[in-house]
């Protein structure tokens, strides 16, 4: 074992801003695959047989399934951490995400195609970047566009970016098409956008922990009502909704996908939600709202009344937004809350 | 300078890289326009050829670590034979190929292309990327639709395998070249690389080291660039050593060049 060279934070390829674990440790495997490999070829095969080493390079193949952008204590991340010489508190300081709001892994799917292009012309990888994984910022925060959405079967790979980055011209159109309805779409996601970087900085501003706490909630609340069944129609002209998953939960009562929806549904969708959040806050008026519409996107309401006529009356809705109601970010505020608060 | 330390720089001296800019003018030439193709590629394709041992693969190792941002070294040594080229091309991209149609250029290889800043791509020995007959003609046909595609991906390769010299002029283009990279020569090429690789090793290792009777010195095989080069690192390190007063404590000299025994 001590003719395994060791590595460290300093000789290992940089971290690119805001990259997530995952990304990262695919790029030092690839990069210095050295240590499991020069160190298997040394051992006899009595050695290899009782070495954890061996298992554990083995494993590495196998890498799907795991949270391995954010769960540090995974036993993974600690032979990596191990095997290159890396302290546990370096790679929680590097690698934590900004936001208690985490996508899971199994649902993980948001991507920025011009964030990953930008990183393959700097490290010549594609990476993938923690603030996908966030609830709450389905923009990207360097270009300021909607996240794109990658198919269900790519979730949890250790290589998402570098599957993202394997097309052929049929997948090249489909970014086409993808990037031109969007586009059509600027002005309602450029609103969405607005009520999600006015969100973030009232969230930042408070500073007591419990309060942050409801306000957080209030917000989240917001996005579930926003996405409730009786809402879907506001969606119609989102080219991707949810992402697919274990359809479980789904049918069976309303309770469990009022919980999970924000979980499930794509940054495409979830930006849309920010637009409905901005009407029933009073943040975006009707004229605005108006403007912005698409002619032929016929279900999307530009007014929160026609939003509250249009979702069902559900009194655990309003018990919960009283709840997590503060002086920030309360009932007080919601637009047209009468045609609701029966 | 002690004499263990004089000791260890001779060894250094002995075992360093073959420096092609000390050789000829048509060396150095050669050396001045590979850098200028490098600083700012052009599409060009470059076929370096020359005789076993003539220093082709220690120039491509060299423009590699010159330039590490701008070229990428066809890796692949692990796969000869059970990949076509435009498998070891993904390799080399960091590309994933995919499931795709052999011999097929995924969209994805060419947008990484024009994404990096890797414009360069060096191949040593062609030869080793090349499973069967089809792939003759399949690796210089790649090259050409890449650099078509790509005005910018230039390729320095080698070969010494006759059939891809010939599919090189097959599909060549106007800004493809070659160059032979000669191992014999002069005697006045000989005196004007002891000059040039002396002066080379004082500058390198601040030392100054007066070598003179070139005539005592001139290797018996005839004058070829290794054992040229050879020969006058030898005489430059016994002169360098009588210097430091090491030769003494030196108890074999040949023991110095480990290869040489």
């Amino acid at each position: 074992m001590s003719m395994i060279p060791k590595f460290n934070q300093f000789s290992l390829p940089k971290p690119y801003p805001d990259e997530a674990l995952s990304s990262w440790m695919y790029r030092v495997r690839i990069t210095f695959p050295e240590p499991e490999i020069r160190a298997l070829r040394i051992m006899n095969n009595h050695e290899k047989q009782f070495s954890p080493f061996a298992n554990s390079y083995a494993n590495f193949l196998h890498g799907r399934g795991k949270d391995l952008d954010f769960s540090f204590e995974h036993p993974e991340i600690l032979e990596f951490a191990n095997t290159y010489d890396l302290s546990l508190e370096w790679i929680k300081s590097v690698f934590s995400p900004a936001s208690t709001q985490i996508i899971p892994i199994w649902l993980r799917s948001d991507y920025c195609l011009q964030c990953m292009e930008e990183s393959i012309a700097d490290v010549d990888f594609p990476v993938y970047l923690k603030s996908w994984r966030l609830i709450l910022k389905p923009f990207c925060q360097k270009h300021g566009c909607v996240l794109y959405s990658a198919d269900n079967f790519l979730h949890s790979s250790i290589d998402f970016a570098m599957s993202i980055f394997e097309y052929d011209s049929d997948r090249l159109y489909e970014l086409e098409c993808v990037a031109e309805r969007l586009k059509k779409d600027a002005e309602v996601q450029a609103l969405g956008r607005m009520v999600m970087n006015r969100i973030d900085s009232i969230l930042s501003e408070i500073k007591d922990a419990i309060t942050h706490e409801k306000a957080l909630s209030f917000v989240m609340t917001l996005l579930r009502i926003t996405l409730m069944t009786a809402s879907w129609g506001n969606y119609s002209s989102v080219m991707k909704f949810n992402v697919q998953a274990n359809k479980k939960f789904e049918g069976e009562n309303g309770f469990p996908m009022f919980y999970q929806l924000p979980y499930r549904v794509t940054g495409m969708a979830r930006a849309r939600s920010f637009y409905l959040i901005g009407l029933l806050l009073g943040w975006i008026d009707e004229e605005q709202a108006k403007n912005a519409k698409q002619r032929d996107d016929f279900y999307l309401v530009t007014s929160a009344r026609n939003f509250w006529r249009r979702v069902e009356y559900k009194p655990r809705v309003r018990t919960l937004l009283n709840l997590y109601s503060t002086s920030f970010l309360g009932v007080s505020m919601l637009v047209s809350w009468e045609y609701f608060d029966v | 300078m002690n004499p263990s330390q004089a000791i260890q720089v001779a060894r250094e001296i002995l075992e360093g890289d073959i420096a092609l800019h000390y050789f000829t003018d048509e060396h150095l030439n050669l050396m001045q326009r590979l850098e200028e193709s490098l600083l700012s590629p052009k599409g060009e394709v470059i076929l370096l050829q020359g005789s076993a041992g003539c220093g082709i693969t220690t120039l491509l190792r060299k423009l590699e670590t010159q330039h590490p941002t701008t070229t990428r070294m066809l890796k692949g040594d692990i796969y000869i034979g059970y990949w076509d080229f435009v498998n070891h091309l993904c390799d080399a991209f960091n590309v994933r190929r995919g499931d795709y149609q052999r011999n097929l250029i995924p969209a994805h290889l060419l947008r990484v292309l024009s994404l990096t800043k890797c414009k360069v791509l060096l191949i040593d020995d062609l030869d080793i990327y090349i499973a069967n007959e089809n792939e003759l003609d399949h690796v210089f046909s790649t090259i050409r639709t890449l650099s078509e595609k790509m005005p910018a991906f230039t390729v320095v390769l080698s070969t010494r395998n006759e059939q891809l010299v010939n599919r090189f002029f097959k599909y060549a283009q106007p800004n493809w070249w070659s160059h032979s990279i000669r191992q014999r020569i002069s005697i006045e090429e000989y005196y004007d690389l002891a000059s040039r690789l002396w002066d080379g090793l004082n500058e390198m290792y601040s030392l100054d080291v007066v070598t003179v009777n070139l005539e005592s010195i001139e290797p018996r095989n005839g004058l070829d660039l290794q054992v040229a080069n050879k020969a006058l690192r030898l005489h430059f390190v016994e002169q360098f050593l009588r210097q430091q007063g090491a030769l003494g404590s030196l108890g074999d000299f040949n023991g110095l060049d480990e290869y040489d025994s």
